[in-house]
């Protein structure tokens, strides 16, 4: 079957058309969830409650993390990390020390983090849930992150 | 015909006795502020956890304010320990000293640097509380945590 050059014409010209329409196709879906996390370090001992949390891949994340210690004057943060990161990134936070918070900032490895907060203090982070998958989260204060860890479980968009 | 009396079982007043006794002995064993003590018992040990991670990665200036954290577990404690009994706190006083003369020396062997005399002072540290954590029963003494799969 030979196709007529208005045929051809018609085609080329549908092309943009369907162009746009797949970039266009996952913008038309539900909008990004926005999904609030609540976590707690466990009163004075080094541990988050939970030590896990889940939402969906890009949702925008907004995590509240709450120092519910009351005697032991010890600071803590809430990092995200890539899978398998967790060591290395709490080996650099010693590195970059207390004048950087513990914290290697630029470091891609991090994918999210609060600032350091002391005893009471209620501090935020915000992120675009990454692709779906376990990601760990530490608190990368010098000795902390090796009882202080937990797991983002990022589960598929539906 | 010698006739041998029967005895009848009777086992009502010996439940009740039993009961009795239980509760007097659970009442004597009884702590009076177990959480507390619970919590005191838990941040000594965490403080011997994390010293000796900061001792490996060389990190001796985090040292010195380990040794507050763990005076702060130590006031837990005693304010957990204060109502019990004088024979008690007879044999445990000691044992509190000499955990706290530990966690001091450890302070101050990490101002020398020195990994060996360190490690030494940490053992010391560890033996001290440990002896400590052992006066008081299974069900008071801290667990060991394992975080969730997935979290390295």
């Amino acid at each position: 079957m030979r196709l007529s050059r208005r045929g051809l014409l018609r085609s080329l010209a549908s092309l943009p058309l369907l162009l746009v329409a797949s970039y266009a196709w996952p913008l038309m879906r539900a909008p990004a969830p926005v999904v609030e996390l609540h976590i707690a370090t466990d009163g004075d001992f080094l541990a988050f409650t939970p030590d896990q949390l889940k939402c969906p891949t890009g949702a925008h994340v907004r995590l509240v993390f709450h120092h519910a210690g009351k005697r032991v004057t010890q600071q803590h943060n809430w990092v995200l990390v890539l899978p398998g990161a967790a060591s290395a990134v709490e080996q650099e936070a010693v590195q970059a020390g207390d004048k950087h918070g513990w914290l290697p900032h630029g470091d891609p490895r991090i994918l999210a983090a609060t600032r350091m907060c002391n005893p009471g203090e209620t501090v935020t982070a915000e992120f675009i849930a990454p692709a779906p998958g376990d990601y760990p989260f530490i608190c990368t204060y010098p000795g902390h992150g090796a009882e202080m860890r937990g797991v983002l479980h990022v589960t598929p968009r539906n | 015909m010698l006739r041998i009396p029967m005895i009848r079982f009777a086992p009502w007043p010996l439940a009740a006795s039993l009961l009795l006794f239980t509760g007097v002995l659970s009442a004597q064993t009884a702590w009076k502020s177990p959480e507390s003590v619970k919590t005191g018992l838990r941040i000594m040990n965490q403080v011997v956890g994390h010293t000796g991670r900061l001792i490996a990665a060389k990190n001796y200036d985090q040292l010195p304010h380990e040794g507050q954290e763990f005076e702060e577990g130590l006031a837990v404690l005693n304010e957990g320990i204060a109502n019990e009994s004088p024979d008690f706190k007879t044999k445990i006083g000691p044992l509190l000293a000499k955990a706290r003369v530990a966690s001091n020396a450890m302070s101050e062997a990490a101002q020398t640097h020195n990994d060996a005399m360190l490690s030494v002072t940490h053992d010391q540290f560890a033996a001290a509380v440990k002896a400590v954590t052992d006066m008081f029963p299974e069900d008071m003494r801290p667990k060991p945590r394992t975080p969730p799969p997935g979290a390295s």
